[in-house]
């Protein structure tokens, strides 16, 4: 049976790291010191019932001596605008952790971690266990400008070469951090995988160049959904199948995944 | 005095009126982790089509006022996997289960009634003739009375296992329906499935679900929902059961006042996995404070 707490988290901290880009901090059941990276939770950001549905976010770390775990967020709509206001003390209810994290045992020694915007929250969790595992690795990270870049100095501090792109050059690499990814790629540079999350059209570059160099990738996807934990299944994704009846098979993004392996996706073409 | 919270739907006795409604609750296993599905009155299980089907193409779901807007395209296991490997595990939780079905044409509606009849570990069927998302099916079906009342007839005569019928508020005389069903043999109703709605992004100029349409649930249709069982507990002499946006103890209590015998839990499952449970310990503590001895006491009770 999955391991996951549905109850109340008091909010240690919720502080705006960036523009309109916010960590928080949530004490909470120890299920969740069992998080793995890659897992998220579902928050209730009003009593009431507008907005009526939870909120997926992807866990940025845990802090098992403090019992309590982080969050990293956008202010983007009405949910987060509301979650951003709500102050410490308050007891928050949470949900979690849930899916399918990322497999650590797929890195191997030179692991390459691609993040854009926001979507560094998961993976600068799994850069600490990765390290901690004695991989060297590599934080990709990609962002609108050098002032939406987020937690740097804490990816810093992981003992991680960090290597930056902005779309309009403020800082690093000028252009997106799959440009960067290519570039290394070009030099000959040694990965052995590549763990992705962000935004979908850049998760469907990553996936083309993972497919086209061969490499061991993983990729976490977002979806809007209303449960979290494989009932509504509202938040599916077209994957590819196996069964010969079936053209593609329907997979849920809180379940199956969020991480999903490079291939699998069907990508829409909008 | 513990209150009794025991109901009787055609002739299924429920330890209490609390059920959870189709396509909320899985088949049920999804919800182990947060409590003892066995203390259900009864749970209606992921609705089950002959075929295993894959659903709607995403996005299948989108958040409006106090509800969501779904339109998943009824994406089931089909009835030989429910059979063979949810049902026997469903079984072993001693939970009172529905089986919710449905079908593109009359032929597979009796073609899974029979096939349902003849399995053990089943205490009631749910036919879904109102699912708005279907455009071959459902909405046919659950908009024209004579068209219900046909189908309910065919699926009495091959299944011994009471029948509830699964109304859809998308019609203009809901009391018409529900009676055009219950002539023609219905043992009970279910009410209301989702309205059907939609929503639109206006910078794309685009609908946000993929399927254009989907169907409406959560608090926003609850005022529609009790009006509707009201009307129909008028019109007819089966039990009722109220569905439509119950979040709380004193939601579904409004329901079974309107004429409801028993009630579904539908969207708030998604948002507190173990919502059922607290709406029946509500319902509990109402009936003491109230001193209400048994919940049937107090079915239809309305003031004129």
């Amino acid at each position: 049976m999955m391991k996951y707490s549905n109850g109340k988290g008091k909010i240690i901290s919720n502080r705006e790291v960036a523009p309109d880009h916010y960590k928080m901090e949530v004490e909470a059941p120890t299920t969740f010191g069992e998080a793995l990276p890659g897992q998220f939770v579902m928050v209730k950001v009003s009593d009431g019932v507008v907005p009526i549905l939870r909120r997926p976010f992807g866990i940025f770390q845990t802090n098992k001596d403090r019992g309590s775990f982080e969050i990293l967020y956008r202010k983007v709509g009405e949910g987060t605008r509301l979650l951003a206001d709500i102050a410490p003390g308050v007891n928050l209810d949470i949900l979690g952790p849930l899916g399918t994290g990322f497999d650590l045992d797929l890195s191997g020694d030179n692991p390459i971690l691609i993040a854009g915007g926001v979507g560094i929250a998961p993976l600068y969790m799994l850069a600490k266990e990765l390290v901690s595992a004695g991989k060297q690795v590599k934080v990709l990270f990609g962002s609108r400008g050098k002032n939406d870049l987020l937690v740097v100095d804490e990816l810093k501090t992981l003992g991680i070469e960090l290597l930056i792109a902005t779309e309009d050059g403020s800082e690093g690499f000028k252009g997106y951090g799959t440009g960067l990814l290519e570039e290394l790629l070009e030099r000959g540079e040694e990965i052995s995988s590549v763990y992705a999350c962000g935004p979908e059209p850049m998760l469907e570059k990553v996936d083309k160049i993972a497919i086209s160099h061969n490499l061991i990738c993983q990729l976490s996807l977002e979806a809007i959904m209303a449960c979290g934990f494989g009932v509504c299944l509202g938040c599916v994704v077209k994957t590819c199948t196996k069964d010969k009846d079936r053209e593609f098979d329907y997979n849920r993004v809180c379940c199956e995944g969020p991480v999903f392996n490079a291939g699998e996706v069907i990508w829409d073409e909008a | 005095m513990k209150p009794d919270l025991s109901v009787e739907i055609a002739g299924l006795k429920l330890k209490n009126p609390v059920m959870t409604a189709s396509g909320t609750f899985g088949y049920g296993l999804e919800y182990e982790p947060f409590f003892d599905i066995g203390q259900l009155g009864a749970i209606a299980v992921k609705g089950i089509s002959l075929k295993p089907r894959p659903g709607n193409a995403p996005p299948r779901v989108i958040e409006t006022p106090a509800g969501m807007l779904n339109a998943i395209g009824l994406q089931n296991v089909g009835v030989e996997a429910f059979i063979n490997e949810k049902l026997p595990l469903l079984n072993k939780k001693g939970v009172t289960v529905i089986v919710n079905f449905f079908g593109n044409t009359d032929e597979e509606y009796v073609q899974l009634a029979e096939k349902l009849n003849g399995t053990e570990g089943i205490a009631a069927l749910e036919m879904n003739i109102s699912c708005p998302n279907v455009k071959e099916g459902g909405i046919v079906f659950g908009t024209d009375p004579k068209v219900a009342h046909d189908l309910t007839k065919k699926i009495k005569k091959v299944t011994t296992l009471p029948l509830i019928v699964k109304l859809s508020p998308n019609v203009t005389s809901i009391g018409e329906m529900a009676k055009s069903v219950e002539d023609a043999g219905a043992d009970a109703l279910s009410m209301i499935n989702t309205i059907t709605g939609m929503s639109i992004d206006i910078r794309k100029r685009k609908s946000k679900l993929a399927n254009m349409t989907g169907g409406l649930s959560g608090p926003a249709i609850k005022p529609v929902a009790v009006r509707m069982v009201w009307e129909a507990a008028k019109a007819v002499k089966i039990p009722i059961i109220g569905i439509g946006g119950i979040m709380s103890a004193e939601d579904a209590i409004e329901f079974i006042i309107a004429g409801a015998s028993a009630i579904q839990i539908g969207t708030a499952n998604f948002i507190n996995p173990s919502i059922a449970l607290e709406i029946i310990k509500g319902i509990e503590t109402f009936m003491l404070e109230e001193k209400i001895e048994k919940i049937s006491h107090i079915i239809g009770s309305l003031s004129q």
